[in-house]
């Protein structure tokens, strides 16, 4: 489409649609609502990372008064699937059941109850009787395909549903390799190399609203799915299979959701789905926050070996990314975390010579699955800090480095074709980047001249030290995801605008409403949003891969657009003009304007269609996929201070600098951004799920998990850098993941900058800083053990 | 057992298991703006003020509160008369997901009855027990000093009208 | 809790003192709530809810400052008769009692009576020298939060008893106090903090208490670095001998969050820093 600037809606911070509501505690969330006769359910989880269920009794916990329902695995239909909310078919393995006679970590499902109260469910819990026959456990990924290892999924039907290698007898869920050039012979020749390993740990979302469900059967008997998720339409299709009851049996609503980060992107409605069909009464489960921690979704542990081979200038020649990551105890997103940890770091730098290589394995421990950087956060960090490395060999400035090598506006990556999700990927080139302007704006924000380097030779007990790194993300799952929107037109000039992209407090769908009335020429109040409901809204993947703005975006900019189209009709009409001249028609604040300035309101319009002449409903619906992925791209910049006597790290400034095309809402970006920033440094310096030799997490609390609060904050500086992409509605990127990736590397590097150390196994916490300081073994590895046997 | 408290300015009696916890009493009456996150006390989602004071209600019994005054967010303000904290948390893009902004608010409220005229550093101490996933608190301590200076705004227009 | 049938809500302390002695084992004193939620003992049947009480007044007077059981973390960390004490330490520990939400919460009562390894107030009201006031339907009595911590202070009350008091004794002219906690965040349960009293007389130090919390269950006196230090004169090279008595003396017991090796070295670094601001503070008061 060509070129639509100056806007009038898009690039402006009206009030976030829903926000005045939130902040005046409207009941909108899944568990404000009570339904009478409403039962409440909880689940029994497994004690042993590693057990089989040898016999299990429920007949005491349901003769418990109260009890009315008990399913044990003996009770559900026996249906592997993926928890993973993905498109269909899934590059997640089917190696998940409902329940199961095998537990595969602490905090496995076992048994779940639904009582008349919560405390005579938990009561219930208790009066099951478990035998369990206990099995080695696999706690440590780098043993996982050891020859011998315990096999966690031995059951002969686990199985991948895509083409794509799945080995669980080697407890190998997901592989991928790709190879462009002969990166081994180049790294031979390469003048400069440099071979960097990093871990990343076990990390939990932590949104401040648990997963809560809500089902109940209507008076068609139809089951109704009221519940926190980002995916309402993979949510509908996994349910009814694990279930098995048809699609259009259910109806799920998405309402208000309190943040997801990408672990509200896992299905995990089944259980409370088959409660209330069991019971034909209403079933709410909610997941404390110990069970959210353990029981739902984490980020993928990982450990990732970086090779760069370098010109003498700095061009790179090879690039060779080999990766572990650890999935846990079911495959969930295995693969494709796997599949981003190449496909969002390699193209930043293009290179004639790359080698790409990525197992994911099964262990004993808690699940991973989305989170909001996926792959990119634990890619990013190593090749950042090589890159940092790179930049001291050479001599140069790390941030010139970057400037000198990144990839530019019209160029491609043979990375992008050949690295997709489960598949080969898709021929794109970068159609927008301002990463140079990025660049240059953080530096001096960060005050990068003045500050680089002046206290790591001084003799200070507190030195500071700047750090930075860039970064690419990307934009929607190309020729994978869609989204779609309908529109239609009220007696009053206003519109609903129905989306199965799913708002989870992103804003996403006043987002979607500016672009609505961007390109419908009415004021954003006109616009009303609803998000979403399977039954009503059109499909859409739903909140993941950073898509909504971009893809979801474009869906809603097409509906608009055909919608504009059939109000120009009826104004021509009404101003008697033959049906050529509808071009000549403008719309703006609500009006059609005729070239000789005759106005016509959009109310007059809606009237006449609906009561007057040639009734009809103006309405559209349009659906949006993509060939390419935009990458935003972005430079962060992280000023700290290193107590070199108790090895205390705090961020004193963070920069981000941030290409994500047009900001649709810059407040909200903004937000996106501070909220990614926060979370990314928090996961550098302290959180960090803990587990002790069983495999039992020793911190599922908000108490010794910890998030960062108001009194950690550092002075946070965010700068949005104007580019248009051409194939985004309105020039828009994607915004909400790529920030997350940052604060590993450039805290690692600032580290590096105030006391010439590097850490290369997160969180950076105090004892790991002072035993680097020290050139002593940082706190024992792999992470998942780490403290286990003190 | 029964529970008599005063809950956004009207006296309620409300039947309660002696074990039941304040967050529970309340959600179960119908103040849903009191949010579970933890259940330990260190998210603040459940924030409640007593008697002006800003508590954690899944860390109180619902008999502690008996005969006294509770203030939840539906008390201060709608969507149609928004308390200036509210409009300011709007204005500021500080309400994302919007889980936490109840109890925010309520923490601000007890702030700025106390001081009007916070520091941005005073706002970080106000809301310390308070946590935030979406935002990075960049937008809410904002909000709070916005909302302190229009209330200040709107003391001096009234102290004028007197 | 479950079988909890009651609350009770004395208006004097002699009332809940009578309510506690009628019911022994079945009714337990409830002070702030934010440890008792969590309590999971079948016998309780009755809570008396201590916050009509009284006790909740912070006042100095000539036989030291007097906090009352009830008064909240978040009070004390503010009260006037604090700073007018010159009892910065006690103000510091105060204001590291959780996050505000939960100082607005805490107990100087419940603080110390319920003592957890990471509880802030016992290990600066022991190195102040604080003595505690107890009573009970049968009568008074005083300890000393040294003896108080020195088992589990709900072990040391008689069944029945309340602690209804501490009582911080005047700082000496030439003294000065000081808290140092350190934890991942700025919320967090400390992972070692230190408290100490000093008093200087002349150019030297005269009387020293230097007490580690959270290293391990009750906090105590570093008895080997207050010997470094009595006697000798308040300087750099002083702090870091009584550090490393610190670290020689100290017993660290495990905890996940990091290793006894580093608690221990951290224990060090906080003895000598927090040595720093209280010798200042005593060297203060004495210009």
């Amino acid at each position: 489409m060509s070129d639509p600037r100056p806007f009038r809606t898009v690039g402006t911070s009206p009030r976030k649609v829903d926000a005045l509501g939130m902040a005046a505690g409207a009941a909108a969330y899944v568990d404000d609502v009570a339904i009478s006769g409403m039962l409440h359910a909880k689940f029994l989880w497994s004690p042993h990372a590693h057990a089989r269920i040898t016999r299990i009794d429920a007949s005491r916990a349901r003769a418990l008064p109260g009890v009315v329902c008990v399913l044990t695995h003996h009770d559900v239909p026996r249906i592997l699937h993926t928890t993973a909310g993905q498109g269909y078919p899934e590059p997640s393995p089917y190696d998940t059941l409902m329940l199961d006679s095998k537990v595969r970590y602490v905090g496995d499902r076992v048994a779940a109850v639904a009582a008349e109260t919560r405390a005579i469910a938990e009561e219930a819990l208790g009066l099951i009787d478990v035998e369990y026959e206990v099995l080695p456990p696999v706690l440590d990924m780098e043993r996982a395909m050891d020859p011998g290892a315990p096999v966690i999924h031995d059951e002969p039907d686990a199985r991948a549903v895509i083409p794509v290698p799945y080995e669980p007898q080697r407890n190998l869920a997901g592989h991928v390799d790709m190879q462009i050039g002969d990166p081994e012979k180049a790294f031979a020749a390469a003048p400069v190399q440099v071979d960097v390993t990093c871990h990343t740990h076990y990390g939990q979302h932590t949104p401040i609203e648990p997963h809560v469900t809500i089902c109940w059967l209507d008076a068609d008997n139809r089951l109704i799915i009221r519940t926190s998720t980002q995916v309402p339409f993979h949510v509908r299709r996994i349910v009814a299979q694990s279930c098995d009851i048809p699609v259009r049996r259910i109806r799920v609503i998405k309402p208000r959701i309190g943040g997801g980060f990408g672990v509200k992107q896992e299905v995990l409605e089944d259980l409370v789905a088959m409660l209330a069909l069991k019971t034909g009464r209403p079933v709410k489960h909610e997941y404390t926050r110990a069970e959210e921690f353990v029981s739902s979704r984490t980020r993928h542990p990982s450990r990732v070996r970086v090779r760069l081979g370098l010109e003498a200038d700095g061009k790179p020649v090879a690039i060779d990314l080999d990766v572990l990551t650890n999935t846990g105890a079911y495959g969930s997103h295995a693969l494709t975390v796997a599949c981003n940890c190449g496909s969002k770091t390699l193209p930043l730098y293009p290179c004639p010579n790359v080698g790409f290589r990525a197992d994911s394995v099964y262990t004993n421990l808690p699940v991973g699955g989305a989170y909001r950087g996926y792959g990119a956060t634990q890619a990013a960090f190593p090749m950042e800090v090589a890159m940092d490395i790179a930049a001291e060999r050479l001599g140069v400035d790390p941030v010139e480095l970057r400037r000198k090598i990144h990839i530019r506006e019209g160029q491609g990556s043979d990375v992008f074709r050949a690295l997709g999700e489960g598949k080969a990927g898709v021929v794109q080139k970068i159609g927008s980047c301002k990463l140079d302007e990025c660049l240059d704006r953080g530096a001096v924000a960060i005050g990068w001249s003045e500050k680089r380097g002046r206290d790591r030779h001084s003799p200070k007990l507190v030195k500071l030290g700047v750090g930075m790194c860039a970064l690419m993300q990307g934009s929607s799952i190309p020729e994978i995801d869609m989204g779609a929107a309908s529109l239609k037109m009220n007696d009053d000039g206003s519109f609903n605008l129905l989306v199965g992209a799913t708002d989870l407090g992103t804003g996403s769908d006043t987002v979607l409403a500016q672009i609505a009335a961007e390109a419908l020429g009415v004021s954003l109040d006109h616009v009303i949003v609803y998000s979403s409901d399977t039954d009503l809204t059109p499909f859409d993947v739903g909140a993941y891969a950073s898509s909504t703005t971009y893809l979801s975006g474009e869906a809603v900019r097409k509906a608009a657009v055909i919608v504009r189209g059939q109000v120009l009709q009826v104004a021509a009409e009404i101003l008697g003009l033959p049906p050529g001249d509808v071009d000549q028609l403008r719309t703006e604040a609500g009006e059609v304007i005729a070239p000789d300035a005759r106005r016509v309101t959009f109310a007059q319009v809606a009237l006449r269609s609906l009561y007057d002449a040639d009734q009809h409903q103006i309405a559209s619906f349009a659906s949006h996929i993509s060939h390419a992925s935009p990458p935003p791209f972005a430079a962060h910049f992280a000023e700290v201070e290193v107590d070199t006597e108790t090895g205390f790290c705090r961020v004193v400034k963070y920069v981000a600098a941030v290409d994500c095309g047009t900001a649709i809402n810059p407040k909200l970006a903004e937000g996106q951004t501070e909220g990614a920033v926060l979370n990314g440094i928090s996961y550098a310096l302290t959180e960090e799920l803990l587990f002790d030799q069983a495999g039992r997490c020793r911190n599922p609390s908000f108490g010794h998990y910890k998030i960062f609060s108001t009194r950690d904050l550092p002075e946070m500086v965010t700068i949005h850098v104007p580019s248009y992409e051409p194939t985004g509605p309105y020039g828009a990127k994607s915004v909400s993941e790529i920030s997350i990736n940052g604060p590993l590397p450039a805290i690692a590097n600032a580290i590096y900058d105030a006391i010439g150390v590097r850490l290369f196994q997160p969180p950076f916490t105090p004892e790991r800083i002072l035993a680097a300081l020290k050139g002593v073994a940082p706190p024992s590895q792999p992470p998942s053990l780490k403290n286990g046997s003190r | 057992m029964k529970l008599t408290a005063t809950i956004n300015g009207v006296r309620r009696t409300l039947e309660v298991a002696p074990r039941a916890l304040l967050i529970d009493a309340l959600r179960d009456a119908g103040y849903t703006s009191v949010k579970r996150g933890c259940e330990t006390g260190d998210c603040g989602a459940c924030t409640v003020l007593v008697d002006g004071v800003p508590l954690a209600s899944c860390v109180v019994f619902a008999g502690q509160v008996e005969g006294r005054v509770l203030t939840t967010v539906e008390g201060l303000g709608t969507p149609d008369r928004p308390h200036p904290l509210m409009e300011a948390m709007v204005d500021a893009g500080a309400v994302q997901c919007g889980f936490c902004t109840p109890g925010m608010i309520l923490s601000a409220k007890a702030l700025l009855d106390e001081n009007p005229d916070p520091t941005a550093a005073d706002v970080k101490d106000a809301l310390d027990g308070h946590l935030c996933r979406c935002t990075g608190y960049v937008k809410q301590i904002e909000a709070v000093l916005d909302a302190a200076a229009r209330l200040r705004t709107r003391a001096a227009a009234g102290g004028g009208a007197r | 809790m479950k079988n909890l049938a009651e609350f009770q809500y004395p208006e004097s302390v002699e009332a809940a003192l009578a309510l506690l002695a009628a019911s022994p084992g079945e009714a337990r004193p409830l002070a702030g709530g934010t440890s008792l939620v969590f309590a999971a003992d079948p016998r309780t049947r009755v809570l008396v809810d201590l916050s009509r009480v009284g006790l909740r007044s912070i006042t100095l007077a000539a036989d030291g400052l007097h906090l009352g059981a009830m008064a909240t973390a978040r009070a004390v960390g503010r009260a006037r008769a604090v700073a007018d004490a010159g009892l910065a330490g006690l103000a510091e520990a105060a204001a590291a009692c959780g996050s505000r939400l939960l100082q607005n919460q805490i107990t100087v009562g419940g603080n110390v009576v319920g003592l957890y390894p990471w509880s802030d107030l016992p290990p600066v009201l022991l190195a102040l020298g604080a003595v505690a006031r107890l009573r009970s339907a049968a009568g008074a009595r005083e300890m000393s939060v040294e003896d108080l911590v020195a088992r589990h202070p709900r072990r040391q009350l008689k069944p029945g008893e309340l602690m209804v008091e501490i009582v911080v004794p005047p700082a000496p002219r030439h003294g000065g106090s000081a808290f140092l906690t350190f934890g991942r965040t700025a919320v967090d349960y400390t992972l070692c903090d230190v408290a100490v009293a000093l008093e200087l007389g002349g150019d030297a130090i005269k009387a020293a208490r230097v007490v580690v919390g959270g290293l391990r269950l009750f906090p105590g006196r570093l008895c080997a670095a207050e010997s470094t230090l009595v006697g000798e004169q308040p300087v750099e090279a002083v702090f870091a001998a009584a550090a490393a008595a610190a670290m020689a003396e100290v017993q660290v017991a495990n905890d996940f969050r990091a290793s006894r090796e580093y608690r221990r070295e951290l224990c060090g670094v906080l003895v000598r820093r927090v040595l720093q601001v209280a010798a200042q503070r005593a060297a203060g008061r004495t210009a």
